[in-house]
């Protein structure tokens, strides 16, 4: 009798520590998918700008500067290393890019009427929404992390592993505001 | 959709011709309501004299059965007669795409799909059928009334009785994005209750996906997701629907479930109230009183622009 409750006595603690353990490191490893999809949604957005680009310069005289500087934008940020701020900036900029090409699309009638150019259209808001969806999931796992590196008792093993706070996305202005651009092509 | 006040001055003489059916009808139903009821006295007062509770037995029995072999009969007369020559009509000019048939209803199969209540449909019944396009939307709904066998024993005696778990209106609407996994947005009964400690529970619930936490506290105070999509529930459920849903909860002031399956969104909506159903007792050239179908015809249509499935700016365009 005495020995089980010894053994129990020291098991009970190393069960819970393996518990802890194996959250943390599934809560690191969430992050790492969630931060990996982001990458995946960016990615389908850089393939759809030759196209979209291609079926607009005809139309759009005016701004020319602004496509050129999205051809430009969209090399870097495949030069840039994958993963780092450089690259986020870039696709950040990028994104805004492309938003003023959207709020342009609006001086050309003919485009609009474009069936070509309204399939790229909506890929390209739907891609928006789902880079903006996986942002949102990094986010809530980069929560869920810090919390099991910052809550007790599970930052004692955090603090083991040599876990530290991540920083979670900066959601840029203009793309909090896609939701009202997308009403603005209802009218 | 036409203003109210031109639908009812167009349906006035057929209002008028319906309410003297009515009239006649819920006389005839007085009727035999007052037969029933002496009946039931007569019954009570043969059983005074003889003390044999086979005369309660049978009194109530013939009575019930004039109650509903009169009185019912009567009522569910009028009742089709309203929902063929009227309500028909203020659907038609609401929107004139949309299909009623007043004693289908959503299948069980479309039920179960959903996968919103995990418990067996045993009893499975409904009525008020409405579907069609809204604008580029197809839907179809019904009311429904799902309830649960349980049977209870204490040892000598087994009772079977049957629990509602769900009653009121159910919504099937094409959903405007295009999806692949199973999202489910429920009423969240843990973390009301249980506050932190509800929320770490609902991440061990094992007959449902993954939770899915959002980032808006009100939502998430009112509603609890589970997926098998971490990134596809949150491009189903963008900031503006999440807050679009809330609003749904606010305006109809009961619980929402709501389940996105294969394209498709499932809407399921308490409700105790039965719609679309005319009161016997209520004179119908009364246009208050046809309002109220406007209006929750009205209601219902708009859950498709509450959740702004019109939109159609992603790559699904039908």
């Amino acid at each position: 009798m005495g020995f089980l409750i010894l053994a129990a006595i020291i098991l009970l603690p190393v069960l819970i520590l393996i518990v802890i353990y194996n959250g943390l490191i599934s809560k690191k490893n969430n992050v790492e998918y969630a931060f990996s999809s982001i990458d995946v949604m960016l990615k389908k957005r850089r393939d759809l700008i030759p196209n979209l680009i291609e079926s607009v310069k005809n139309y759009m005289q005016h701004e020319r500067g602004l496509l050129t500087q999205i051809t430009e934008l969209r090399n870097s940020v495949m030069k840039a290393p994958e993963g780092s701020k450089e690259q986020f900036d870039l696709e950040n900029k990028l994104g805004s890019a492309l938003g003023q090409v959207k709020i342009a699309v609006e001086n050309y009638p003919d485009l609009k009427a474009n069936q070509n150019f309204l399939q790229l259209q909506s890929a390209l808001n739907e891609v928006e929404e789902q880079i903006s969806a996986s942002r949102r999931a990094f986010n809530a796992s980069v929560f869920d992390f810090n919390n099991g590196v910052e809550m007790f008792p599970s930052n004692l093993v955090a603090n083991m592993l040599g876990y530290k706070r991540k920083a979670s996305f900066e959601i840029p202005e203009t793309e909090r505001e896609n939701v009202n651009v997308g009403e603005m092509f209802k009218k | 959709m036409k203003p109210f006040e031109q639908i009812f001055s167009e349906l006035l003489p057929q209002l008028e011709e319906l309410e003297l059916l009515r009239q006649q009808q819920y006389g005839k139903a007085k009727k035999w309501l007052n037969i029933s009821i002496g009946i039931a006295v007569l019954t009570l007062l043969v059983f005074w004299a003889v003390k044999h509770p086979a005369v309660i037995i049978g009194g109530v029995l013939i009575a019930a059965g004039f109650f509903f072999g009169g009185y019912y009969a009567a009522s569910r007369e009028y009742k089709n007669e309203f929902k063929d020559k009227i309500f028909t009509k203020i659907l038609h000019a609401v929107n004139p795409n949309l299909v009623y048939n007043k004693a289908q209803y959503i299948s069980k199969e479309n039920f179960y799909q959903s996968k919103i209540f995990t418990e067996r449909a045993d009893r499975y019944s409904g009525e008020d059928h409405i579907s069609g396009m809204v604008e580029k939307t197809q839907v179809e709904f019904s009311e429904l009334h799902a309830q649960e066998r349980r049977v209870t024993s204490n040892g000598k005696q087994t009772q079977v009785h049957y629990v509602t778990f769900f009653k009121g209106l159910f919504m099937i609407a094409d959903f405007h994005k295009n999806f692949n996994g199973h999202t489910i947005v429920l009423p969240d009964t843990a973390e009301k209750l249980f506050g932190f400690l509800g929320k770490k529970l609902q991440d061990w619930n094992f007959t449902r996906d993954e939770v899915v936490h959002m980032e808006n506290a009100e939502f998430e105070k009112e509603f609890v997701v589970y997926s098998n999509d971490q990134v596809e529930a949150r491009y189903i459920l963008s900031v503006s629907t999440l807050q679009r849903i809330l609003d749904l909860k606010k305006k109809f002031n009961t619980n929402v479930y709501i389940s996105f399956l294969n394209s498709k969104v499932f809407i399921a909506l308490q409700n105790n109230k039965n719609l679309f159903e005319p009161e016997f007792k209520e004179s119908i050239t009364n246009s208050d009183y046809i309002r109220k179908f406007y209006n929750e015809l009205g209601s219902c249509l708009n859950i498709v622009d509450d959740l702004n499935l019109n939109t159609r700016i992603w790559s699904k365009q039908n």
